[in-house]
């Protein structure tokens, strides 16, 4: 007798006594696993080590993220080579880059603080990726769910993600390009998820102040999402503009725009300057990593478009921004 | 509503607005109105000597005239056109093949399955370049930027790695 002809009580408790039988590789688990994702990194206190790679280049660093009276505190720091450090108290995250002497400080949009992806969200990402959990793996100890994300068209790269069920928290992770190559991955290597953990350990452990180090502290203001300065033509399938932001990277700069586009896992910015008599620069595009970058120049103002998405749509999107005619 | 219309007429408008301005004015017969007045401005600018002939009473009046056939299609045989068309896409084949045998020839290649192609290699990533001055970018793209995969503090990884230094 095949299981089929089971009545269903019978084969639900089946069901129970089996789990293995249980898990229905579809979007529904995999789309809960993400939503788990998507909120779980402003609630979950932890501390680790993990590996970040890019094409042949690797580097060890620590992270602790920390939810404490209300605030938020997170600190990351690069084990291998010069110590840089990322220090962020809620919206301000503060950059030590050493070998440069150079501190770069920025508010955070407030907006941030909303979980990035909503449920309708979650939802929306299976009209452009198509998504279903994998095998079960373990990384720095812990049991994972994987989950795999291949894009539908060749707008956007694909994910593999090794998800923490119990927290949400990414165990590791890879941004896929064409036929599956990596292009970018990070693993936890060793994880501590709770606390206690000290105040201590998410204060930095370099000194600005001191002698000749430059610090760039950026000014930035919200701005009405459309304040309608700018054509977008070309936005891509998907992509939604997020916000836009008023930014001053010195107090002698000119004032520059930065509109944010998501399509829910691929991020794209654009920077608006006002060329203020800088020589004309040709179009370019190149790649800081798995992000790629292009430039360009439009009546008197300088575009750069930089996101995690395929070259090929970034300039695409790019080709089509311009300003709106008074 | 006049100052999206005028937009629309400049093309000016993104897709999304544009398809919510076409769903108003499907509803709006005042906004269909003014967008005919700006065609017809538009065109008595541009000195067109047959101005403003609003057919679509008339093309409406036509398709509702239309006699509809319920009366199933015969198969029609392959008429002269298409044979045509068909031996021209045939030889067009040949050609290619040809052209792939031959240039394999030429470039020594030992191998004659043409059958195999391989699918062409899609540029996904631009080639790295110096970026100085790039880091407050990387800085405000992973700090305001919502990604659902590296977060929790991960997302600064690419500002100070290496590769985001530019190195």
């Amino acid at each position: 007798m095949s299981v089929r002809f089971f009545p269903p009580i019978l084969a639900a408790a089946g069901l129970l006594a089996l789990p293995a039988l249980a898990e229905q590789p579809g979007p529904g688990e995999a789309l809960q696993l993400l939503q788990k994702v998507a909120s779980a990194a402003q609630r979950v206190t932890y501390t680790g080590v993990f590996v970040y790679q890019n094409g042949t280049q690797s580097e060890t660093s620590r992270i602790t993220h920390l939810i404490d009276n209300g605030d938020e505190l997170e600190r990351l720091e690069v084990l291998d080579g010069s110590p840089r450090e990322v220090v962020r108290r809620n919206e301000e995250v503060r950059c030590f880059l050493p070998e440069n002497k150079l501190l770069i400080i920025e508010r955070r949009n407030a907006h941030q603080f909303f979980p990035t992806l909503v449920p309708g969200n979650v939802a929306g990402l299976t009209e452009h990726y198509l998504i279903r959990t994998g095998s079960i793996g373990r990384v720095a100890g812990v049991n994972s769910r994987v989950v795999l994300i291949e894009p539908r068209d060749e707008l956007r790269f694909g994910h593999q993600f090794w998800i923490d069920p119990q927290t949400g928290l990414l165990l590791k992770a890879s941004l896929l390009g064409d036929a599956g190559v990596v292009l970018e991955s990070f693993a936890f290597t060793e994880l501590k998820i709770g606390g206690p953990i000290s105040r201590e350990m998410v204060k930095p452990q370099m000194e600005a102040s001191s002698g000749d180090w430059q610090v760039q502290r950026v000014r930035s203001s919200e701005t009405r999402a459309d304040d309608g300065q700018w054509l977008f033509r070309n936005v891509l399938p998907g992509f939604r503009r997020l916000s836009g932001m008023k930014r001053q990277l010195r107090p002698d700069a000119p004032e520059s725009t930065q509109v944010i586009f998501s399509d829910g896992l691929a991020a794209i910015s654009v920077f608006i300057e006002p060329l203020a008599g800088r020589s004309k620069e040709e179009t370019s595009a190149f790649s800081m990593g798995a992000v790629n970058v292009y430039k360009r120049q439009v009546a008197d103002y300088q575009l750069i478009v930089m996101g995690d998405v395929p070259i090929g749509a970034l300039r695409h999107f790019g080709e089509g921004i311009e300003p709106r005619k008074k | 509503m006049t100052k999206e219309l005028s937009a629309l007429f400049d093309g000016e408008l993104e897709v999304h607005e544009e398809s919510s301005l076409w769903a108003t004015m499907k509803a709006n017969s005042g906004l269909r109105q003014n967008w005919r007045e700006y065609k017809l401005i538009g065109d008595a600018l541009r000195d067109e000597s047959d101005l403003n002939r609003d057919i679509t009473a008339k093309v409406m009046r036509e398709l509702s005239n239309e006699p509809v056939v319920f009366a199933p299609r015969p198969k029609q045989p392959l008429r002269w056109p298409k044979a045509l068309m068909a031996l021209a896409a045939s030889a067009a084949g040949i050609a290619v093949v040809g052209w792939l045998a031959l240039t394999q020839q030429l470039q020594g290649g030992e191998s004659t399955t043409l059958a195999r192609v391989e699918r062409p290699t899609i540029v996904t990533v631009a080639a790295p370049a110096p970026t100085p001055g790039m880091q407050e970018y990387m800085l405000a793209h992973q700090a305001n930027a919502p990604g659902l995969y590296l977060q929790g503090g991960a997302e600064h990884i690419r500002t100070v790695s290496v590769v985001g230094i530019g190195k």
